[in-house]
């Protein structure tokens, strides 16, 4: 029984971390590789370390396999966020089919500073150039 | 150049899940340490190369 339990957990983690490989060759865009990656592969390696938890049946490995499964949920959407905040930073085009960008002509690559669009002053209120 | 260090966190990803799919195969659990370790190392290298790209473009 525990052998069928373990056995279909690892098979739906290597799905996942194989969609999450999958999806870094085919998306045509980093943004859309960031959310593919984080998400799949969060989820494939976290059913894979459960299923090892499941199979060793030990108080010391369950804990130390809880520790890893902790530390990766997070610090995956840290290092998301920071990918994804230094690619727009750093003028990564947007796929051309993406349907929004919130942030286009609020943020002024050469002064480094970032409008909110709510702003009074209408001379602090002109959309910049578009960082892309 | 952004795409590289995603790929690279995938890898390491990936690699984490291949030591747990070992250590389940031939019942030697000791080798999750090393899967705690790459996942710090992985951290630690998305936010070292991250800043190290924030800082070429200040430049």
């Amino acid at each position: 029984m525990t052998d069928i339990i373990v056995g279909i957990l690892a098979f739906l983690g290597t799905i996942f971390v194989f969609l999450a490989a999958v999806g870094m060759v085919r998306m045509p865009d980093t943004y859309l590789r960031i959310s593919v990656t984080t998400k799949a592969a969060t989820l494939g390696i976290g059913l894979l370390l459960i299923a090892g938890a499941i199979y060793s049946n030990e108080l010391a490995i369950t804990a130390k396999i809880l520790a890893i499964i902790l530390f990766l949920l997070l610090t995956a959407p840290v290092s998301a966020h920071l990918i994804g905040r230094t690619s727009y930073f750093s003028g990564v085009k947007l796929w051309k089919n993406s349907v929004m960008d919130d942030m286009e002509g609020k943020y002024d690559t050469s002064s480094e500073e970032l409008r909110s669009g709510f702003e009074t002053d209408p001379e602090k209120s002109k959309p910049t150039k578009s960082s892309g | 150049m952004v795409d590289r260090i995603i790929a690279l966190d995938l890898i390491i990803t990936t690699g984490i899940g291949f030591i747990s799919a070992y250590s389940i195969l031939y019942d030697q659990p000791a080798l999750l340490d090393v899967a705690m370790i790459l996942a710090l190392i992985a951290f630690l290298g998305t936010v070292a190369f991250t800043y190290y790209i924030q800082q070429k473009n200040k430049q």
